[in-house]
């Protein structure tokens, strides 16, 4: 009786410290380069400087730099490990004002993840024109006398600003060909693209 | 056996037995301690009109604590040094924050203020900085026989002020310019050199090296 309860405790303690299930060679799945077309998400090249005007009028140099690089991440339920790409591109101001970062990462095999960050708010932008729709008015819009096409309106989302914001990021105006059109503040300052 | 047993209880006793002492910050450094609550905002805006909202996001209390033994385990003394700690976020994520530290005789309070990455950290009661922390580097004065010593020069400076006034506004309760002197042949156009914090208030201006300021509404 003895000696079976002690089989049973060692055996027990064998399972908790080395797990049962635990995966140990996940199977990698590779999701590939980013395409071509994923990377014209973001028009922006590294080293490129983007000039944007306040409102009031200073005119802001944006210093860009962009890079890919590969990602990992686990999936233990399934016992897989995704690598996937990530493209960054940030915009860093020479004054302050708010810095701005774009990814781009193919981290399902079937599906592209474009997000941003303006200041400290954060969005999930549209991969296609027809994703327009669920975003916010496309349109032409005129900018220091130049015209913009198939830009998008977002509206910053609700969850993306902190609780007693008094001043924050409302909205923001993107097109795949010149980048960031312009950004409303709350308070009716605005920065516009300046080319 | 017994007269082991006896001496490892007496060890053990020895070494629970110590002195706790408290330090709390001197009533005068309360007057520093910002009157927001978390969640309140203020409202800067810069040469260049562009405004931005400072959030409250933190305010705590605490107590610190050190603990030194003179001999082996035996006398242990615990320190417990009341501070405090205020922080602020912008629109365009600028970090102002301030802290006060209960510091002992023959030295004052401590106060900390930082913005993004300048530091300057002062004794209240000498009305000197002692520490300066920049992207730069940074330069720290070394408590000393009741007074501060450094290997390197520290040029920066905290001038008190009876009154502080910033764009229209004047803060009657005085405060203190904090000026970063170290480092200039490092800074940037845009680097902050200069920081204004009135009592009560907080931060009410800062200026930029190339004379951008940045005044509180």
């Amino acid at each position: 009786m003895m000696k079976t309860t002690i089989t049973t405790v060692v055996i027990l303690v064998f399972l908790f410290i080395t797990g049962c299930d635990r995966c140990r060679n996940p199977k990698i799945i590779d999701a590939g380069e980013l395409t071509p077309e994923q990377l014209a998400l973001v028009p922006y090249t590294d080293g490129q400087v983007v000039r944007l005007k306040h409102s009031a009028g200073l005119v802001i140099d944006y210093n860009v730099s962009r890079s890919t690089t590969t990602e990992m991440r686990d999936y233990p339920g399934y016992c897989e490990t995704l690598k996937f790409r990530l493209n960054k591109t940030t915009l860093t101001p020479s004054y302050p004002a708010p810095a701005m970062t774009f990814y781009i990462a193919n981290t399902d095999e079937n599906y592209t993840a474009f997000e941003a960050s303006v200041g400290k708010y954060y969005y999930y932008l549209p991969k296609d024109l027809e994703d327009f729709f669920s975003y916010g008015t496309i349109g032409e819009y005129v900018a220091n006398d130049t015209l913009y096409r198939d830009v998008f309106f977002m509206q910053t989302p609700s969850w993306s600003i902190p609780r007693y914001d008094v001043i924050y990021v409302d909205s923001l105006y993107y097109n795949f060909t010149s980048g960031v059109i312009k950004i409303i503040m709350s308070n009716s300052e605005n920065y516009t693209i300046y080319e | 056996m017994n007269k082991w047993a006896t001496l490892l209880i007496l060890v053990g006793l020895a070494g629970c037995m110590g002195t706790t002492e408290t330090v709390d910050l001197r009533y005068e450094s309360f007057d520093w301690v910002v009157s927001d609550t978390v969640g309140s905002s203020f409202i800067m805006r810069d040469d260049n009109q562009i405004t931005q909202s400072y959030r409250c996001d933190f305010l705590t209390s605490s107590y610190d604590f050190e603990t030194s033994s003179s001999f082996l385990i035996f006398g242990k003394k615990t320190v417990r040094n009341q501070s405090l700690y205020m922080e602020w976020n912008s629109s365009y994520n600028t970090l102002f924050s301030m802290r006060l530290d209960a510091v002992a005789d023959p030295y004052g309070d401590a106060i900390t203020v930082t913005l993004n990455d300048l530091s300057f950290t002062c004794d209240l009661g000498k009305e000197e900085v002692i520490k300066v922390a920049t992207k730069f580097g940074s330069i720290e004065k070394a408590a000393s026989n009741g007074s501060y010593v450094s290997t390197e020069p520290l040029l920066s400076e905290v001038e008190f002020l009876e009154t502080i006034t910033a764009g229209t506004i004047t803060y009657d309760e005085g405060g203190m310019h904090l000026a970063l002197k170290d480092f200039e042949s490092q800074w940037g156009p845009y680097t902050i050199t200069d920081i204004y914090i009135a009592r009560v208030a907080g931060l009410v201006k800062f200026t930029l090296s190339n004379g951008v300021e940045f005044v509180r509404l």
